[in-house]
């Protein structure tokens, strides 16, 4: 089901990404051909691909029917809550992640870090609080020295600057 | 051949200065250390640490980039055969005979016979890419942008038509890495193309968020999955850390067959380390006398593999140097690494850096030997890094990954980016849809669009010129050909084939 939804979603972007390349001026003085005609070309590679999925997911279906029974598509519940589970947790990640870089530059390098990275670290490392603090603060400190001082990159203070 | 003497004599004193010496010690080191790590493989490795290179000399910054790479090839074998996981794609048939031999108590043999087997392949395959590369790059001088458009085509169709278990994702992720490439000002027009209005675009999507994103985050994404499932099991090292006269005896033909089959592998575009080892393996298991030993710890199942894929690194480097085009995912990140530094690969590269050229291979002479030494008497050492808690790396790696992004352009717009990739590289990984013929395509995008839109000029728009080259014409029916064989055989993948062979072990 996953590769059906996969090949209409390139065939629709190769299909928007064609008009968007075929919708490009067409200056080409000194050039034969112009900056629409690779992205275009590009255009079709996509939408075979998105196409050529189509098949390849109809054969794979087909030959399934044909042998052996396909295997329950019913996870257990058990297995359905475990996966829904990690699918929220790594939703949570991204979400966690999204507002500390959105926060990096305001908050400062080693403020937001401090607090990102002890966060996840309470929920993927659990033992005590404190040497989880610990290693977020050391690598912190390292990171901001090796970049700051060994490759001379300015990093945001933030709220700590004075 | 003379050229390459001299070539290789002025390299090992680039290479031998103390600066360049301690950087190729730390890149063999961090390479070793990370392939390790059970999920962060070299590509991501080397796309984690480009940030910290940033005002080295270029020469040395390569030269501990290079590091990583052979190094992490060179000990992807121990996750292979401690927890039955590859350290890197490339390992994955070493897990077949690897762990088997670890659960039958000899991991000392399989590790040490796995750490030779690298070191002597990796010597021929640096000596060959010595004496080869040179003669290539002077061939390619005579390549025009029609042989070049052709090669780089070959190349994609390569990758996209052997990554992976099927052709259509090979080449959706192909182009659309050829996609991403064309985001940005338009070199010829300067037109901006794709930019939707983002000031941020006009320079194009860079290369470090889209490696960084697909490969480094995508692979947290991967571990977050592994520690909330606590599905790692491993086995100790123990006992006697090296092989028998027995073990060597079977293995040493195996790795001289091993690194021929890997130089060869390397020295094609797209082929890569798994493919290499596959073919070995299945040599291996051909020319055994005892090939129903194979699957259930057969030491020459270790040894050809694994020769195989450090000469499949060598091979990779003559494309890479000698024609600017890279051979694996891995490569491809490197050759990125070379454009940052504002170096361009390929035939010229011979004659406008000697330096760093000749610097870079002599250092994988010192970097192979570099590896031994670390490598055997600090296995069980290093095989520690194994039991290192997942959910601190993971967090670890985020950090890394965030602030190396951010240090590129001191620009928030650039993590923004690399996250937005690191959610296309887990739906990748989801999907099964192969990530090298992406790098693949981000690199060699503007070069194939530049040399098609040189030819196409040079020859007033006639499109034929791409055929009425010999060598552009053979380029293009080759790359065709493995578009169509890849249609109509019946693919059998490095997973395949190892659950085929993998016995179950007691």
């Amino acid at each position: 089901m996953a590769d059906w939804i996969l090949s209409v979603f390139v065939v629709a972007g190769a299909v928007i990404y064609l008009h968007a390349a075929l919708s490009l001026d067409r200056l080409q003085v000194g050039d034969a051909l112009g900056p629409q005609v690779f992205p275009a070309l590009v255009a079709v590679c996509l939408l075979c691909s998105g196409l050529l999925l189509a098949w390849e997911t109809w054969r794979k279906q087909i030959n399934t029917e044909a042998g052996a029974p396909a295997p329950a598509a019913v996870l257990p519940a058990g297995t359905r809550r475990k996966e829904r589970g990690r699918q929220l947790v790594l939703i949570a990640m991204v979400a966690w992640t999204a507002l500390y870089y959105v926060a990096f530059e305001p908050v400062g390098y080693i403020v937001s870090t401090m607090i990102y990275l002890s966060a996840l670290l309470f929920y993927f490392h659990r033992v005590n609080p404190l040497i989880n603090l610990g290693y977020a603060a050391a690598f912190t400190a390292v990171a901001y020295l090796l970049f700051t001082e060994f490759l001379q990159v300015v990093l945001p203070s933030g709220i700590l600057q004075l | 051949m003379m050229d390459s003497w001299h070539g290789i004599l002025h390299g090992l004193m680039v290479a031998g200065t103390p600066v360049n010496l301690a950087y190729t010690l730390l890149g063999v080191f961090i390479g070793t250390m990370i392939s390790h790590l059970p999920g962060i493989g070299p590509s991501a490795g080397i796309a984690l640490l480009i940030p910290v290179t940033f005002g080295m000399n270029p020469t040395t910054a390569l030269i501990m980039l290079a590091g990583i790479y052979y190094g992490c090839m060179y000990g992807g074998a121990v996750t292979a055969i401690l927890i039955n996981t590859p350290g890197d794609a490339a390992a994955v048939m070493t897990t077949i005979d690897g762990y088997p031999l670890a659960r039958q108590g000899r991991a000392g043999a399989a590790l040490s016979i796995a750490a030779m087997s690298s070191f002597i392949a990796g010597t021929l395959g640096v000596t060959a890419l010595t004496f080869v590369a040179a003669p290539v790059a002077q061939l390619a001088l005579s390549f025009g942008p029609a042989e070049y458009f052709s090669l780089m085509i070959f190349a994609l169709s390569t990758v996209s038509a052997l990554t992976g278990d099927s052709l259509a994702k090979g080449l959706l992720s192909t182009s659309l890495g050829l996609a991403i490439s064309t985001v940005g000002l338009d070199l010829q027009s300067g037109r901006s193309r794709f930019t939707m209005g983002i000031v941020d675009l006009q320079q194009g999507v860079s290369f470090l968020v889209v490696v960084v994103g697909v490969f480094a985050l995508a692979e947290v994404a991967r571990m977050a999955e592994g520690t909330l499932d606590g599905t790692m099991h491993s086995v100790r090292v123990s006992g006697r850390i090296w092989f028998t006269r027995e073990d060597w005896k079977k293995a040493f033909p195996a790795i001289l067959r091993g690194s021929a089959v890997g130089f060869f592998c390397g020295s094609a575009p797209g082929l890569g380390g798994t493919i290499s080892a596959m073919l070995s393996y299945v040599l291996e298991k051909y020319v055994s006398k005892t090939p129903e030993k194979f699957g259930k710890g057969a030491i020459e199942g270790v040894a050809g593999p694994e020769a195989a894929v450090n000469a499949d690194t060598c091979g990779a480097f003559v494309h890479l140097l000698a024609l600017g085009i890279p051979a694996s995912g891995s490569t491809a990140i490197i050759m990125g690494a070379f454009i940052m530094y504002g170096i361009q690969p390929g035939p010229l590269l011979f004659q406008s850096q000697p330096d760093l050229v000749w610097g870079l291979i002599a250092s994988m002479y010192v970097g192979n030997v570099m590896l031994l030494v670390l490598n055997l008497p600090l296995v069980g050492l290093f095989a520690r890094v194994l039991y290192a808690p997942p959910g601190v790396l993971l967090v670890m790696i985020l950090g890394i990954a965030s602030v190396g992004v951010y240090s590129f352009e001191t620009n928030p717009f650039m993590l923004y980016t690399a996250l937005l990739f690191g959610v296309v590289g887990h739906f990748f990984r989801k999907l099964d849809i192969p990530k090298a013929p992406l790098i693949f395509g981000v690199i060699l995008g503007s070069k194939i669009e530049q040399s098609l839109r040189q030819a196409m000029t040079l020859s007033s728009g006639d499109a034929l010129v791409f055929l009425k080259s010999p060598l552009s014409a053979t380029l293009l029916a080759l790359a065709v050909s493995m578009v169509a064989l890849s249609f109509w055989a019946k693919r059998k993948t490095a997973a395949t084939l190892q659950q085929a062979h993998a016995q179950p072990v007691g």
